[in-house]
């Protein structure tokens, strides 16, 4: 078995900045099944980039619903008046 | 016996675990193991060292654990508080992690090619990609937004992972919120063991909030001996260390355990509102005869307090329509506030408030300095600093909310390592961790590594 294990990276641009996610693949060359696994994980890696990148969007700033929910929460726990 | 004697001796573990309980004071905590009643954490400090840790100032838990993951002071990662404030504005916001302007522990990992699990530490909203998996914290607005990468949703679900309490239960029911942090801490240890053994990881942090929770609605409760809290509080304490006992069991001899809190905590006497202070003494006038917002101060005040006990100084040139010159006239109403303010006392007991005024280049060194308060108010412990803007007394005394928290006495437990140097400082805990995984220290970090 020649067993290979990579990190690979990817990284995306949007207007947000950049954007970079990880998949951990490990790969033996000899066996289609892992080299099949490999490639499944780094298509769900460049699935989660382009859903981040997505998000990061949405998420800058909080919409005004959202900050109202997070300063209820900090105003019940003294953290804001 | 072979392993515990290797771990005394300093060997340095590839992997490392630290388990946050957020506020959990040293002195409480000490006191509870030496009566026998934390077993687990008992028996990590035998197995390695137990110390009084200090936080920063001032000493929230968005503040301390920034300082801790980056291993930077404030002036270098640009988080002051739970609110700031836009000074050509005066719009005031929540900081979140788009905010910190220096690296975090787990991004200089995953540039390393590490593997990490990161699990509710504040501010790590939004969640940023990492080589592992982070889920965010309490400043997440809901849960399918808290959780990098997306794809974990379903298995958070599927173990109702809360991200927070709802804290506004306490000020209805306290018997409630008895039950709702129990709820939630259960739910949060579930998901901890969860990822602690199916995850992959060189690198694992989690921080168990319901404890901050439990404190700031239950702390004087404990103290006082109440029938039915006191019990309840010394429950969630027993649970949190069977809990964490189970934590240490399920990990191998390369991995170091690092258990800590990021400030201390201590009874309330009396939250202090220095914004009525500073209107009492002529320095902050108001627009309006009801200010709700800073928008509502006048434009002829001198300063202003921002939660917890930060003051600014209208400085012109940095805040919207400033009336104090830089230089001279600066620091002359700094100092004369900085006196003032030390000599603040409690109107019921005529006990000193602040323990000391310092001014912002005394405690931060950094390219943010110029975004930090201009004094920062430091109590004596149990006067609770408050920045709302307009109240009728200066000093008030919640029914609900009796738990604040204090500097000097956070906690850090190390298990297998002895710790090095005097008493060590949150911002010792990154380069620590990147110590013990043999990853390089940045120069840019403040803290210095406890393990040698």
């Amino acid at each position: 078995m020649d067993q290979r294990a990579f990190t690979v990276s990817l990284t995306g641009t949007d207007g947000a900045g950049e954007t970079t996610v990880f998949a951990q693949v490990a790969v033996d060359p000899s066996d289609p099944s892992s080299v099949e696994d490999g490639l499944a994980k780094l298509l769900a890696a460049l699935d989660d980039l382009r859903r981040v990148s997505a998000r990061t969007e949405a998420l800058e700033p909080y919409s005004a619903d959202e900050e109202e929910v997070i300063e209820r929460r900090l105003r019940a726990l003294g953290y804001v008046e | 016996m072979a392993s515990f004697l290797r771990r005394l001796g300093g060997r340095s573990g590839r992997r490392v675990a630290v388990i946050g309980v957020d506020g959990v004071p040293y002195s409480y905590a000490a006191g509870e193991i030496a009566a026998g009643r934390l077993p687990g954490l008992g028996r990590l400090a035998r197995e390695g060292s137990l110390a009084r840790m200090t936080s920063v100032y001032p000493w929230v838990s968005s503040v301390a654990w920034t300082s801790c993951a980056t291993g930077c002071n404030p002036a270098k990662h640009n988080m002051f508080g739970f609110v700031d404030r836009d000074p050509a504005t005066y719009r005031t916001f929540i900081p979140t992690a788009r905010d910190i302007r220096r690296p975090m522990l787990w991004d200089l990992l995953s540039r390393a090619g590490k593997q990490v699990v990161v699990i509710n530490v504040p501010v790590t909203y939004p969640p940023q990609p990492v080589n592992g998996v982070l889920i965010a914290d309490f400043l997440s607005p809901s849960l399918d937004k808290a959780v990098y990468p997306p794809s974990l949703l379903p298995t958070l679900e599927r173990l109702d992972y809360r991200v927070d309490v709802d804290p506004w239960i306490a000020y209805e029911s306290l018997d409630r919120m008895m039950s709702e942090i129990e709820m939630v801490l259960e739910r949060r240890l579930a998901a901890i063991e969860h990822f602690l053994k199916s995850a992959r990881w060189d690198f694992f942090m989690a921080v168990i909030m319901e404890t901050d929770r439990l404190h700031h609605f239950f702390w004087s409760r404990m103290e006082e001996r109440h029938p039915v809290y006191a019990p309840f509080f010394e429950r969630v304490y027993r649970r949190v260390d069977e809990a964490i006992a189970g934590f240490a069991r399920a990990l191998d001899d390369d991995t170091t355990l690092v258990v800590m809190s990021d400030h201390g905590f201590c009874s309330i006497e009396q939250e202090v509102f220095y914004n009525h202070w500073l209107h009492e003494r002529g320095w902050l006038k108001y627009a309006n005869s009801g200010p709700k917002e800073l928008r509502d101060i006048a434009d002829s005040s001198l300063a202003y307090s921002l939660d917890p006990g930060r003051i600014f100084i209208r400085v012109r040139g940095r805040e919207r329509n400033g009336v104090v010159a830089p230089g001279a006239e600066y620091e002359a109403l700094r100092d004369e506030i900085a006196a003032a303010a030390e000599e603040l006392r409690d109107p019921g007991t005529g006990a000193r408030v602040v323990r000391k005024a310092y001014r912002r280049e005394e405690l931060y060194a950094g390219p943010y300095l110029e975004s930090a308060a201009d004094l920062i108010l430091a109590p004596v412990d149990g006067y609770d600093p408050k920045g709302a803007l307009h109240k009728a007394s200066l000093t008030h005394k919640d029914p609900v909310m009796v738990g604040m928290h204090t500097h000097d006495d956070a906690t850090l437990c190390v298990r297998g390592h002895q710790l090095a140097g005097p008493t060590p400082s949150i911002v010792d805990v990154a380069p620590t961790v990147l110590r013990l995984m043999g990853v390089p220290v940045p120069a840019e970090m403040d803290g210095t590594a406890l393990i040698k």
